[in-house]
């Protein structure tokens, strides 16, 4: 793993409430299981909605470009678990990238930047 | 599928290929099977419709139909084979039925129907024995799935279109009207086409910063 990956996962544990929550659509623009694309003051964010996990419904915020295309399509992936962790991989060459802390599992080198989410009543949130 | 123009248009024609293409086009699209399939009908012995370079190629004869399976053009060629011949329309379709729904339940995943049958022990002839003098006794089952897909198939387009939550997932953004703000056109030949990588320079920046 990468020097870089090693910062980023530091700096997610040193900051576990993150915040303020800001709406970015409502929950009926999801679709289970799969991807949506949100705009997010200028910033293209997939979200991935997964109704059933250990942990309850979860929602997943990670950035929709893909680092090796140079395109806008991580949203279109589709959802799987590798060794216990949820990934997505990207529509053109197949890399999976963690839908935790989005990194690449394939490729050190490429990562997604990742934003908290979650599902508050009807609306889905994101804190930057 | 592919078709000669037939007897309605040719003076060589023996048989409308056309509408034969038309039946058999419309009763196996959409059927799910291990590869990409290619169909022709050539409604004379000229055979202008390449029928015999197809999975499934029907030629006409002044009798009925000749049946060949398992062509290939690309990159490794294979003649299709003679399968049966002088068939009326209601054994053809039989045939083929039976014919798509055996290579779908026993082909590999991505194998075409040419490499399947040099796979198949036995070749030709056991295909014949299956299909037509149903040695295995699988020819009532096969026609019946055929049939169930042919009666249970609808445009996945027309039903995207009626159903807004299948809608859902043609919107760019779920909560902003605007396209991606990345993609960007060039014209070429009058039409516009994506731009390549070391074209995006020449879009103007009031563009670029939508």
């Amino acid at each position: 793993m990468s020097q870089a990956n090693a910062v980023r996962m530091s700096s997610a544990q040193l900051a576990p409430q993150p915040g303020p929550w800001q709406v970015l659509c409502s929950r009926d623009d999801l679709v289970a299981n799969s991807g949506v694309v949100a705009w997010f003051d200028g910033a293209q964010v997939a979200l991935f909605y997964l109704p059933e996990t250990e942990q309850g419904e979860q929602v997943f915020a990670i950035e929709n470009r893909d680092p090796k295309s140079g395109a806008n399509v991580i949203g279109r992936g589709i959802v799987g678990r590798i060794k216990d962790e949820y990934v997505i991989a990207a529509p053109l060459y197949k890399q999976h990238f963690s839908l935790e802390d989005g990194r690449c599992l394939e490729d050190s080198e490429q990562y997604l930047r990742v934003w908290s989410a979650r599902l508050n009543g009807d609306l889905v949130e994101i804190a930057a | 599928m592919k078709s000669c123009v037939g007897s309605t248009w040719c003076r060589y024609g023996v048989q409308d290929s056309v509408g034969m293409s038309l039946v058999l086009e419309n009763r196996y699209k959409g059927l799910r099977s291990p590869h990409k399939l290619k169909f022709a009908v050539s409604g004379c012995t000229r055979e202008c419709a390449e029928a015999q370079s197809k999975d499934v190629g029907v030629i006409a004869t002044d009798k009925g139909w000749n049946l060949y399976v398992c062509g290939n053009g690309g990159m490794r060629p294979r003649h299709a084979e003679l399968f049966a011949t002088d068939l009326d329309d209601k054994t053809l379709i039989r045939y083929i039925d039976r014919f798509l729904m055996f290579y779908i339940r026993t082909a590999d995943k991505l194998q075409r129907t040419s490499v399947w049958r040099e796979s198949l022990e036995g070749g030709l002839e056991y295909l014949k024995e299956v299909i037509i003098d149903d040695s295995l006794g699988l020819a009532e089952e096969l026609e019946a799935q055929m049939q169930h897909v042919v009666d249970t198939y609808e445009c996945e387009w027309a039903n995207a279109l009626q159903d807004p939550e299948k809608l859902k997932r043609f919107r760019t953004f779920v909560n902003d009207e605007r396209g991606d703000p990345d993609i960007h056109f060039v014209k070429e030949r009058g039409q516009r086409r994506p731009a390549r990588a070391s074209e995006l320079h020449l879009i103007p920046v009031t563009e670029e910063a939508l």
